[in-house]
């Protein structure tokens, strides 16, 4: 069995949401599907249920996820709206990369690594 | 622990058989063995007795259920007590039973035997005098022994831990002293006769007092060991 | 329903003159997995004996769902080392004394967590290895369905994949309507399966504080939270 471990100094219910959108945004749960219970995710996921009701909730604010009375949350039929949390996700992790790299390359020379990279894994 | 005493007081005489010889001594001793071996039993009996109810209150498996203390001391004294008699009680019961039946058969004749019985006069009266006495006695015995055990218990909580055992032993034994010193006082302050209505009524307040303060102390100061 | 969960009103505990616990006033609803962290001789052990009872003459007043006097026992299973039970006697023969001690003991609860715990019941006690006797004793305290779960350094030795199986369990086995109380050395592990912790100090409470609030205020993990306040004070 393997236990999904998250950092322990940030709050676990962002990291879960993070983790619920990237499933999203690859298609693990597709549009207009349901997504699996607090009590699944909970038991997957190796936390407690109040955590997972709370990242729930992140999404739900941000109208990724919709709540059907009595049926549970599914992935939103708009796909504007995930399309939209794609480049939120792009641009959040672009910004972390550029900023961990800021410090001590210029623009230009993180752009040069990035395109080797890029054309290394190409080959491969 | 039964089968033991069974084993014992029936083998006990198989030994005695191969070294006396069937005769006269053999039977006298066999039947004064079978009393002797049926009292032995009988304090082994009550040690045991009272160090088995005593153990229930230190022990979290049954301090831990979800009983109330008076419901807890009640069924510990009743279930114990019933156990007791039913082991213990068969037993000596048996070898009471056995040794009459030597002195009947092999060390009195018959007429003998017969003119023994006759001579005790059993009445309505003299029978429920035994049972009375016997069953007041009785509760006696394990409400107030198992509120002075209780008593020490609270004694000992006042006392570092390595003191507690010596202190535990001698207090129990300064109590019981005080205790049946202190009961005998009173109960001839009340009546001359061992089975009277007065005697026996206060036999029942004590029992009361000692079944209420017994589950007082174990509600609010002992606690089970960890 | 202002009295749902457990509420401790000043708790203190004397062992003739020396004070074991003092003055400690908590309210924790019920719904939550909460550990209770403070080092060797702090009193935790105490604290649960006295929420359940088997310590008599503490000071305050001890609250379970209204209930304050003995009879929250039937609420609270608290994790028992089993010491009073002979080490003859087989695993079914203590499941049995449970089941008939308990109203609330679920048989196939039991069952089903030595299962998964791979304990079989035909052994005896004294047999078992000290961490297969510290989950016998996990399975027998999570099998009764009752409100508050006391478990006191339940997986000192447990070995790892072990723990990791019965800390993702543990989720699975409390539900919205009761509270599990867990002591513990291995915070680190339980970290993401908690909702707050209780720290002791000192013979008394220091912190009470759920656990996202500690990441996102403080930006730390509890383990560091708890090493930083606990040498603060």
């Amino acid at each position: 069995m393997e236990i999904t471990k998250f950092k322990a100094n940030l709050p676990i219910y962002l990291q879960v949401s993070d983790l619920l959108a990237e499933r999203i945004i690859r298609g693990s749960y597709p549009v207009n599907s349901k997504v699996p219970s607090v009590r699944e995710l909970a038991e997957e996921l190796t936390t407690n249920p109040r955590t997972i009701q709370n990242a729930l909730k992140e999404l739900i604010d941000a109208q990724i996820l919709i709540t059907r009375r009595g049926q549970g949350n599914f992935v939103t039929a708009d796909r504007s709206k995930i399309v939209e949390l794609k480049q939120q996700r792009v641009k959040q992790k672009t910004a972390e990369y550029l900023d961990s790299l800021q410090p001590f390359l210029s623009w230009n020379e993180i752009i040069t690594a990035v395109e080797k990279e890029i054309a290394k894994r190409r080959e491969q | 622990m039964g089968v033991a005493g069974l084993a014992i007081s029936l083998f006990w005489p198989l030994g005695m058989l191969l070294k006396l010889g069937v005769n006269r001594s053999f039977w006298t001793s066999f039947a004064i063995g079978e009393t002797v071996i049926a009292f032995i039993l009988l304090g082994i009996g009550f040690i045991c007795l009272f160090a088995s109810i005593n153990q229930v209150w230190l022990s979290n498996r049954f301090r831990l259920l979800p009983a109330s203390t008076s419901q807890l001391y009640f069924s510990n004294l009743l279930m114990k007590t019933a156990g007791f008699l039913l082991i213990i009680g068969l037993l000596a019961l048996i070898d009471f039973a056995l040794s009459g039946l030597i002195l009947r058969n092999w060390l009195m004749t018959p007429i003998e035997f017969q003119r023994a019985i006759s001579k005790a006069t059993f009445s309505m009266t003299d029978v429920m005098n035994v049972v009375v006495s016997f069953v007041d006695a009785m509760v006696s015995l394990i409400v107030e022994l198992t509120f002075l055990l209780i008593l020490t218990e609270t004694l000992e909580n006042f006392v570092a831990e390595k003191y507690q055992r010596l202190v535990g032993v001698v207090s129990f034994i300064v109590l019981l002293f005080l205790f049946s010193f202190v009961d005998e006082k009173i109960s001839n302050l009340i009546s001359n006769d061992i089975v009277s209505v007065t005697s026996v009524l206060f036999d029942a307040v004590v029992v009361i007092l000692c079944i209420w303060a017994s589950i007082y102390l174990l509600k609010n100061w002992v606690e089970s060991r960890k | 329903m202002s009295a749902q969960g457990l509420e401790l009103q000043h708790v203190g505990y004397k062992k003739m003159t020396k004070v074991i616990l003092n003055d400690i006033s908590v309210k924790i609803p019920l719904g939550r997995l909460v550990v209770l962290l403070g080092e060797n001789g702090v009193g935790k052990t105490t604290l649960m004996r006295v929420i359940s009872d088997l310590n008599k003459g503490y000071q305050g007043k001890v609250c379970l769902n209204g209930v304050s006097d003995e009879r929250r026992k039937s609420l609270i299973s608290f994790s028992d080392n089993l010491s009073s039970f002979r080490s003859k006697i087989s695993l079914n023969d203590v499941i049995a004394f449970y089941q008939q001690g308990y109203p609330d003991f679920d048989l196939q609860r039991v069952n089903e967590l030595l299962n998964f715990m791979r304990i079989d019941p035909l052994q005896r006690l004294g047999s078992l290895s000290k961490g297969n006797r510290e989950k016998f004793v996990i399975a027998l305290t999570l099998a009764r369905r009752t409100r508050l779960y006391l478990l006191d350094e339940p997986l000192s030795g447990v070995d790892i994949f072990s723990r990791d199986k019965i800390i993702s369990s543990l989720v699975k086995w409390i539900d919205n309507d009761s509270l599990l109380l867990i002591s513990t050395h291995h915070l680190s592990e339980l970290e993401q399966v908690i909702d707050d912790v209780l720290i002791l100090k000192d013979q008394t409470m220091l912190e009470y504080r759920n656990v996202e609030d500690i990441r996102q205020q403080e930006g730390l993990s509890v383990e560091e939270y708890y090493r930083q306040t606990y040498l603060e004070h």
